[in-house]
């Protein structure tokens, strides 16, 4: 339906709604008339890093440039002893690591190594921790849509449960009874009951016989065996005392529990 | 020779680093790059802002037909954009004449379909409008709707918007 049309048609109504409106609910107090169920909200429905490099050869050319030092004092005649000391002394220096001599390159590759070490190992418990985050993601944990057969299987599994503990006939409010017995748990349940108490008790007098059937459904949660999904039904009620027909439009947000093997609804809440 | 064996064992260590960090990098990488994470994701941000446009496209004040309308044009492209685009003036002055603010919300929505790679999604959800017009109570009705969504360069938006009477479907 377009959207534009509908605001031109029905003008009168409002830019942004668009069925008729009155409709769906006075058809609903009818049925709610002829099915004098309780609970408004439930009538309606039942009643329809890193750069350190750059020092390196700068380090080196200060090394290369040392043995100088000791043949200018040469003169003092200690030429063997203090080339000897130099040497002794750069390597002494690379150990101790005085700061004033910086060490050879190759001294320092392990202490670059063990820095890469330290980098990588940290990179890697992130990446980790990263890793784990997304798979624990609840995008990813709601199978809704993404897994197929899950979606499709508590879907169908709703339908039929929608259609059945919405749909009875006067004579065999039995037949409904069993079936909501058989696939409503806990809340909705109860609510179930008192509301199909009444059913139980006039449908007979006005020989009503209400049919719903789910026009649409969608999965918005599915995870851990347990379900959110909107359900919009269709209703039609016929009483069979006075031919009269009326039809209705429902929404339900249902929570689902996959109990023993199969699907339960524990919730039902009209939208 | 001392020196030798801390640098074997710095080797021994910075090379198990390294496999370490290209290991769970990767395994990152994966983790992100899984269908059920990026198709989940995509899921989610159809459905938050198929909600929101579905909200923009049942408001309306009078007083602001013009913005109003501009609101609707960005929230939706495709067919619906440009009939949308199409609305006379003649449409306009009714609706200012109107004199109702309408707000709606979506008080349930749930994503039916889902084509990730076309950037498509269908989206089911129940609207509650609130008419309100200056001397009256204001009328609250409840609508179904069934959206179309499309993946633009600017997000999510409505490509169609159909009100679900019974027997639609």
């Amino acid at each position: 339906m377009s959207r534009a049309r509908t605001v031109a048609h029905d003008a009168s109504e409002t830019a942004a709604a668009a069925r008729p409106a009155g409709t769906g609910g006075e058809e609903i107090a009818q049925a709610a008339d002829a099915d004098p169920t309780a609970a408004a909200g439930a009538r309606e429905i039942l009643a329809p890093a890193a750069g350190e490099p750059a020092d390196a050869p700068a380090g080196e050319t200060t090394t290369a440039t040392e043995p100088d030092l000791p043949a200018t004092s040469a003169e003092a005649g200690e030429t063997a002893e203090s080339e000897t000391e130099t040497d002794v002394e750069t390597e002494t220096d690379a150990r101790t690591g005085e700061p004033a001599r910086p060490r050879p390159a190759r001294r320092r590759l392990p202490a670059l190594l063990l820095a890469a070490a330290v980098l990588l190992t940290g990179a890697g418990v992130w990446f980790t921790l990263e890793a784990r985050a997304t798979a624990a993601n609840p995008a990813a944990a709601n199978l809704a849509l993404t897994d197929v057969g899950a979606t499709a299987d508590v879907t169908s599994a709703v339908t039929v449960a929608m259609n059945q503990i919405f749909s009875y006939s006067y004579d065999r409010t039995d037949v409904t009874e069993k079936a909501a017995a058989a696939v409503l748990r806990g809340a909705a349940k109860d609510s179930y009951d008192k509301l199909f108490a009444e059913v139980r008790r006039k449908a007979p007098e006005q020989k009503l016989v209400l049919t719903s059937r789910v026009s649409a459904i969608a999965v918005q949660e599915l995870r851990n065996g347990h379900a959110r999904l909107l359900v919009f039904l269709d209703q039609s009620a016929v009483r069979a005392d006075n031919n009269a027909t009326d039809s209705a439009a429902a929404q339900l947000s249902v929570t689902a529990e996959h109990t023993d093997g199969h699907w339960v609804v524990t919730a039902l809440e009209p939208r | 020779m001392a020196a030798v064996k801390p640098k074997h064992a710095a080797v021994v260590l910075a090379a198990a680093a390294l496999v370490f960090a290209g290991w769970s990098g990767y395994s990152w990488y994966s983790a992100a790059n899984a269908s059920a994470v990026t198709y989940g994701v995509a899921r989610d941000e159809a459905l938050t802002s198929g909600r929101t446009l579905v909200a923009e496209l049942s408001s309306l004040d009078y007083h602001d037909v013009d913005g109003g309308l501009g609101r609707w044009l960005s929230a939706s492209t495709g067919p619906l954009h440009d009939q949308l685009a199409r609305t006379d003036e003649t449409t306009k002055k009714t609706l200012a004449a109107n004199a109702t603010v309408a707000t709606g919300r979506v008080l349930d929505a749930a994503l039916s379909e889902l084509d990730e790679h076309a950037g498509t999604a269908k989206m089911l959800a129940s609207v509650e409008i609130t008419m309100a017009k200056q001397g009256t109570a204001p009328a609250v009705k409840r609508n179904r709707f069934a959206a179309a969504l499309s993946r633009t360069p600017d997000g999510w938006k409505l490509s169609a918007l159909d009100q679900l009477p019974v027997g639609a479907r």
